[in-house]
């Protein structure tokens, strides 16, 4: 019996370690976060709560009268892409989404656009709401009515007839792929902990904000770009794991091609944190803070705007 | 005055060694740890394990974000390692990105990764592994003793474990989980050896759903059974305790994949690896690789013959032959299923039994296996550095300002350089080692059917 106390020891030790991780991550989850922002019109209060201690980024953003998503549609396209991308929206707080097939959008396209936003994930627009020529006036309605595109773009750029509906030209795309140092475009890549930094297919940086990073060549990998009076984000390279988070992550953070940064704060909730920010904001129902925890290991965030 | 003088401190190590070899083995595993530990990573693997813990944290499960593509053991032991990051070690940041490193993800070579993790965080992954190689240490100490050797040999069969180059590089410096995986595997034998059925087929679930490789050796872990009984009815229900072990864990293990429907998620690393072979490659090494996928599906019904064979093999000797060969089936069958070249750290599967064989040598045609212990060791390691290369930097760099980026980057260009059209030093350097690995393994088989030849077969095993 002694001579086996050290293997039986060993077992019961091991078992006991898969338990509690398969309990902590599917029965009992101990991870508890919450957040709590009073905005006025110069300053935000935020408190924060969290287990142990949690990275944390509180930033606030002057819209300046330009809505932020409230509603996403994804375009489904037949991979299961979306899973990802829907999860990564809700644990940010962003629940509101809807998925539909290419034939149902335009449908859902008929009603008002302000505060809506369309994402496909991949490949060219669906022939059901995109014909390929500027003509086609179910898009630009779309954008006239203030909704937005998030596009992650292409296998292949399209030509100059079908980007025109939206100010774009094929010169206004990444098309070479030889590796290039790329650098942060500025405060939001940062606050945001944006990662996407592959600037194949994406954007020339002067069309829109640059969100993310930036090749000296002057290409970005993440654009938020004006079209009519809606928002286009554009994000380049190959569809992969940083495409849903960065893009769940700027979603829930309400970011439009007119979103400014007002102050940020950030640090270590060891348990609990609060603080106050203070900006000048061009009106008080323009400003939202989004409160991010867990840095680049995202694991909570939520939007609070005016009023809410 | 030269008589009456203190012994140099080299003499003193020296006359250590041949008194207590274990104490130096143990106490150079333990410096090799202590040194590579924090200042060798591999970014690319643990950023994967970081991602885990986040899908833990965030309420989501293993497979509801993407990132984790393993069968949930090790996601699980994630777990319990998040909540120590977390509530006992307080560790609130994970890893940042490695900004001056982004241009290394334009090479070729597409293992660089461009999260880097947070010192803390890789010293508390890495540290778990470390005690884990500590365990199958023991382990393999405890399998020596039990097959009746002494109590020098099974010391011996620990410290060549723990001062195993590859193994010190795969818990201390690729942070990878290989290790756990041949813990439950060393765990089942000896739960078998013990009778203790039900247990060993529960723990052989996870050894099995850790890491694959385990799986293979089923065949003879139930010859391992079997020969344990005369009475047929006895062997009988010794295989049923097994199996009815083997599906109650199985079924806990996957409970919440059934009720999550991500049980296809749980099995996407296998599913990814075939799936590259019909992928369209853009370079050489690309092309090697999906050549590399097809031949190890193509080779699965070929082990699956070997891994019988020697099973049939092992079930037909008389008890004695069974028991003084026993290490050495289990070395064929465990070197059988890697004909192909596979990841170095795949390697640690094949180790143990290696050990225990070269450890308890007493013929010359046992001790003729240290030839492929240390090729294995040697060349599996070099492999493993080659792959790596300048991604074990990337933290160095970052968080603690010892090596520039730009001479990371020189380096990976260097690499990424074409040395013929297509080909890369990367990709030479690859094939190279992989070469070199691939004979090592196979080097196991020469050995046997060298000493098969030579007309004088084990007669004393590992016994």
């Amino acid at each position: 019996m002694k001579k086996n106390m050290g293997i039986m020891t060993i077992v019961v030790l091991a078992v006991v370690m898969v338990g509690i991780g398969e309990a902590s991550i599917y029965f009992a989850n101990p991870y508890s976060y919450g957040s709590d922002v009073g905005i006025g019109q110069y300053s935000a209060v935020y408190s924060l709560e969290a287990p142990g201690r949690t990275e944390y980024n509180v930033i606030s953003f002057d819209n300046h009268g330009v809505s932020p998503v409230e509603e996403l549609i994804i375009c489904l396209d037949g991979t299961s892409f979306y899973v990802s991308i829907k999860n990564e929206l809700e644990l940010r707080g962003f629940t509101n989404v809807i998925l539909a097939e290419p034939e149902e959008l335009a449908a859902y396209m008929g009603g008002d656009a302000s505060g809506r936003a369309i994402l496909f994930p991949s490949g060219l627009f669906p022939e059901e709401v995109y014909d390929g020529s500027a003509s086609d006036p179910l898009f630009a309605d779309w954008l006239d009515e203030g909704g937005s595109v998030y596009w992650f773009g292409c296998s292949e750029i399209p030509d100059d007839a079908y980007l025109s509906a939206f100010g774009l030209t094929s010169d206004s795309f990444n098309v070479h792929s030889v590796p290039e140092s790329v650098s942060r475009s500025g405060e939001i890549c940062t606050q945001l902990c944006l990662r996407s930094s592959n600037v194949y297919h994406g954007l020339r940086s002067d069309i829109g904000t640059p969100l993310a990073y930036v090749s000296e060549s002057g290409f970005s990998s993440i654009t938020a770009m004006r079209a009519s009076e809606g928002t286009m984000v554009i994000i380049g390279g190959d569809m992969g794991d940083d495409h849903a988070s960065d893009c769940a992550q700027m979603i829930a953070a309400g970011i439009t091609y007119a979103t400014t940064v007002l102050d940020h704060a950030e640090g270590m909730a060891d348990g609990s944190a609060s603080g106050e920010m203070t900006y000048s904001a061009s009106a008080a129902e323009n400003v939202t803070v989004y409160v991010h925890m867990g840095g680049y290991y995202t694991v909570y965030g939520e939007r609070f705007g005016y009023g809410t | 005055m030269g008589d009456c003088a203190e012994p140099s401190p080299s003499a003193h190590v020296l006359r250590l060694f041949f008194k207590r070899p274990l104490v130096l083995l143990v106490m150079a595993g333990i410096i090799a740890r202590a040194v590579l530990i924090p200042l060798a990573t591999y970014n690319y693997d643990i950023g994967f394990w970081a991602t885990t813990i986040q899908h833990a944290q965030s309420g989501y499960g293993l497979y509801d974000l993407s990132g984790y593509y393993y069968t949930p053991i090790w996601g699980y032991i994630l777990g319990s390692i998040g909540l120590m990051a977390n509530f006992l070690f307080g560790i609130g940041s994970y890893g940042t990105i490695a900004d001056p490193l982004l241009p290394a993800l334009g090479a070729e070579w597409e293992y660089y990764g461009k999260m880097v993790v947070s010192p803390e965080f890789s010293l508390l992954v890495k540290s778990f592994l470390t005690l884990v190689d500590v365990v199958c240490g023991y382990l393999i100490f405890t399998l020596v003793k039990k097959l009746g050797h002494s109590d020098g040999k099974a010391a011996l069969a620990f410290g060549l474990w723990f001062v195993c180059p590859i193994v010190i590089y795969t818990s201390a410096v690729q942070a990878t989980f290989d290790n756990v995986s041949i813990m439950f595997m060393l765990l089942t034998l000896i739960l078998i050896l013990d009778g203790k059925y039900m247990t060993a087929g529960a723990i052989f679930c996870l050894a099995a759903f850790t890491k694959f490789f385990p799986a293979y050796l089923v065949f003879i872990f139930v010859v391992c059974i079997v020969r344990r009984h005369e009475d047929k009815q006895m062997q009988i229900r010794s295989l049923a305790y097994a199996v009815i072990g083997f599906l109650v864990a199985a079924f806990l293990i996957f409970l919440p994949q059934f009720m999550h429907g991500t049980t296809a998620e749980a099995f996407g690393f296998v599913v990814s690896r075939v799936s590259k072979i019909a992928d369209p490659t853009s370079s050489m090494w690309d092309s090697i690789a999906s050549g590399g996928n097809l031949l190890v599906v193509a080779l699965q019904p070929l082990i699956f013959v070997v891994e019988l064979v020697i099973a049939f093999f092992a079930y037909r000797l008389s008890d004695r032959s069974f028991k003084d060969n026993l290490m050495i089936l289990l070395l064929l069958s465990s070197a059988a299923v890697f004909l192909w070249t596979p990841t170095p750290t795949y390697l640690l599967l094949i180790l143990p039994f290696l050990i225990c064989v070269v450890a308890a040598a007493e013929t010359s045609d046992e001790k003729r296996y240290i030839l492929p212990l240390v090729s294995i060791a040697v060349t599996a390691t070099l492999f493993a550095i080659t792959m790596n290369s300048f991604a074990l930097f990337f933290q160095d760099s970052i968080y603690h300002g010892l090596i520039s980026p730009d001479t990371i980057l020189n380096g990976i260009e260097w690499l990424d350089a074409e040395v013929m059209t297509g080909v890369t030093r990367q990709t030479v350097l690859n094939i190279v080692t992989g070469a070199a690995v691939t004979l090592s393994i196979y080097s196991v088989f020469i050995t046997y059917i060298y000493n098969h030849l030579k007309g004088r077969p084990s007669e004393e095993g590992c016994a």
